[in-house]
């Protein structure tokens, strides 16, 4: 439906957006990703018409779009400052797309209501826009976003101002209305929850560059390279540098300077092999919620490390073990603590890691069942 | 005798009451955190220990003395801010040096200071640098060494890392946090975020509209929230919250939702309670089964599944209420699936509704 080829945009000598590339599909619900700065935003606004692309080309259903101005696109669009008008009160600002499309009266209040009781704000329909909270004035620019039918719904960060528990709720509210709506949804977050929950795929971006366009599970499954990994996931993937060595045939990771050594799983083939010894930098990747710790050594705690921190996350502690140099994360049970500096074995087995050769993901384990 | 001591401390901005009444005793070396949403009065209490505000009502004190007639200068505390201000013309070097030079620090003694302090940071490599060549987590890091570099009693930070992207974030809590071991200062963090508050103090005071609803260890304040407040603001996933009664019958209680009833832990038998009554429950603490299975107690439909990577979270639907269950990324389950929901009953909180404060066990 929405496709972009070679787009890159500058502005002045800051290229925001470089050389990007994807499609989205009619129905989709596509999340574009990325830390602050990425040109997440920019991508959105390309796609509204509001600024035109540097080079690259943008289609609507192998039409192009250049020239072509937002109010044609029939693209609804929300902005991260809301843009209500402030002399109408929340419900006539809700109704303002449907009147502009000479929707029935009655329909339109029917729509409205509908709307309002979705997004949690029906008491503040009669009231302005200047008199509701940033959390409220959000939900009515993304009620008036959604509630026209358009071709698709562009939301640039929709309920980012929300508090959490209003997030979630929001989140899932969210997710009904597009699905009702057969939707074609673009939506902009950096938060990697809200990614998974909502994208039938996700776009990630860094640095106005594609990093990996994939579905959820195989983002957070499969990373394509070191960005993605360390980027999604809480807490972000562990990392630790090693070198290949080939002992009896059989590919091993070592860490320099210890005798710590960790055989390559048995499907690690040889083109993986060929890449690995190409490359550069190789490093090991790990969740932590696939590493466990345990203060005896056995077959499945296998690696010596040090306690270097323990953090509280409610549910769990996330221990933080120091492996020469390296910085690996495992959790543990609240009732489980351990001490700063205490010595730990820590799981580490060719089944839970990912092996990046020079950044680029190269193989990955089998999910966990 | 107590490095900081808060004694019913008030702030009012004209007829807005900010602060009201906060006391409270932080201990050599403690890592406190003042967690609450926007507008709770986190950042004025703060504001009030370094003396950058005036105190309306109340009185603060540093090891058993008033200070609230001192200068913030005069105080020895320090803070790094949530927007760094560092001064954009100067190096980092210069940024660093510059308070030791304002106090009439001259030469080698300041050049000496501020080797130390970026190595102890990590941030020796950016002496040279300007901030604006600075990432976000690396200004975040000189912000925080230029607050450590006259060596204050207390160092306070109001929300130092809440604007930083994912990956900058948890390198920033690790810092902070091998911060405090390593040099064990006496810390005061203000943030909206319960992950940053959990992971990093050693106790937490959560404050909602100028007053303080707990303070506890990060343990306590996640088992036994003291009112529906706190229940609600800590914990990755929210908690659960269904409104209902409880009934007594045959030496057991019970907690009733419209026709469902939920057995309470024999703790709650002895205790008597209000007419109406919320229940909480963790979706960590609840699970789902298949309804044929004989597992779990409670009839219900799946509402959604989301699937978050590390976990999938489960909504079911039952008659009215819809509550969140944690369950491993293998669990799938479509909408309109019936299944059954099981409780451990050893985690199920009760809370009075009109006052929203927790029902402990007898």
């Amino acid at each position: 439906m929405i496709e972009l080829r070679g787009v890159t945009k500058r502005f002045g000598t800051n290229l925001a957006v470089r050389n990007f590339s994807f499609k989205c599909k009619e129905r989709e619900f596509v999340v574009i990703f990325g830390p602050a700065g990425a040109g997440k935003s920019t991508i959105l606004s390309m796609i509204a018409g509001i600024t035109e692309p540097t080079y690259g080309e943008l289609y609507y259903d192998d039409e192009p779009l250049k020239g072509v101005p937002p109010e044609k696109r029939n693209f609804s669009m929300v902005f991260e400052n809301y843009a209500l008008y402030p002399h109408l009160t929340n419900y006539e600002n809700l109704a303002f797309p449907l009147r502009a499309h000479k929707v029935p009266k009655d329909e339109i209040k029917e729509r409205v209501y509908k709307m309002a009781r979705l997004l949690h704000i029906e008491e503040v329909l009669d009231r302005k826009p200047g008199f509701l909270s940033g959390g409220q004035r959000q939900r009515i620019a993304l009620g008036r976003s959604l509630i026209r039918d358009a071709y698709i719904y562009l939301l640039d960060e929709p309920i980012a101002h929300l508090d959490a528990r209003l997030r979630i709720q929001m989140r899932a509210e969210l997710k009904n209305i597009c699905e009702d709506k057969k939707a074609t949804v673009l939506y902009v977050t950096h938060d990697y929850r809200e990614a998974m929950a909502l994208a039938d795929r996700v776009i990630v971006v860094n640095k106005g560059r594609l990093m990996q366009d994939a579905p959820p599970e195989d983002v957070y499954n499969k990373p394509a390279n070191e960005f993605v990994a360390s980027f999604i996931g809480n807490p972000p993937m562990s990392f630790i540098e090693v070198k290949l060595e080939v002992r009896d045939g059989k590919p091993e990771f070592y860490l320099e300077k210890s005798e710590i050594s960790i055989p390559a799983s048995n499907d690690f083939n040889s083109e993986m092999m060929k890449e690995a010894s190409e490359a550069k930098i190789i490093k090991l990747g790990l969740r932590a919620n696939r590493t466990s710790l345990s203060r005896v050594q056995d077959e499945k705690h296998n690696i010596k490390a040090d306690v270097y921190l323990v953090e509280s996350q409610g549910h769990r502690n996330l221990i933080t073990v120091k492996l020469n140099e390296n910085i690996v994360q495992a959790i543990s049970s609240p009732e489980q603590t351990y001490e700063v500096g205490e010595q730990v074995f820590v799981n580490i087995h060719s089944n839970i890691l990912h092996v990046f050769a020079d950044e680029r993901a190269i193989y990955h384990p089998d999910i966990q069942a | 005798m107590s490095a900081v001591s808060l004694k019913n401390v008030c702030k009012q901005y004209g007829k807005v009451k900010a602060v009201s009444g906060i006391s409270m005793d932080i201990a050599k070396g403690e890592f406190i955190a003042f967690l609450g949403p926007s507008g709770c009065g986190k950042s004025s209490t703060l504001r009030m220990i370094a003396g950058l505000e005036e105190i309306t009502e109340g009185d603060i004190l540093f090891d058993g003395a008033s200070v609230i007639d001192k200068k913030p200068s005069d105080r020895n505390v320090s803070m790094a801010f949530e927007n760094y201000a560092l001064y954009p013309t100067l190096t980092v070097y210069e940024n660093l040096a510059f308070p030791l030079r304002s106090a009439g620090k001259k030469g080698f003694e300041v050049d000496g200071r501020v080797r130390e302090v970026a190595e102890i940071m990590c941030i020796t490599e950016l002496l040279e640098k300007k901030p604006s060549n600075l990432s976000g987590g690396q200004a975040q890091a000189v912000g925080l060494a230029r607050a450590l570099i006259r060596k204050p009693n207390i160092l306070l930070l109001d929300e130092p890392i809440s604007h930083l992207d994912t990956s900058q974030r948890f390198h920033m809590r690790m810092y902070i946090k091998r911060l405090h071991i390593e040099l064990g200062y006496t810390m005061i963090l203000v943030t909206h975020d319960q992950e940053d508050s959990m992971s990093l103090a050693d106790r937490v005071a959560v404050m909602c509209e100028g007053k303080i609803n707990q303070i506890a260890s990060t343990r306590e304040i996640y088992d036994h929230p003291a009112d529906l407040f706190v229940a609600s603001f800590i914990g990755d996933l929210p908690m659960n919250f269904v409104d209902g009664k409880v009934e007594k019958k045959n030496e057991k209680a019970y907690f009733k939702y419209l026709n469902l009833g939920i057995e309470l832990p024999d703790g709650f038998i002895k205790q008597s309670f209000p007419n109406e009554v919320v229940l909480g429950i963790r979706p960590y603490h609840l699970k789902v089964h298949p309804a044929q299975s004989g597992e779990g107690s409670i009839l219900a439909e799946v509402f959604v599944t989301e699937s978050l990577g590390d976990l999938n979270v489960v909504t079911v639907q039952i008659m009215d209420a819809r509550l969140q269950v944690a369950m491993p990324t293998s669990y799938k389950a479509k909408p309109n699936t019936p299944v059954s929901v099981s409780i451990d009953k050893s985690r199920i909180l009760l809370f009075d509704k009109s006052t929203g404060k927790a029902i402990s066990t007898l």
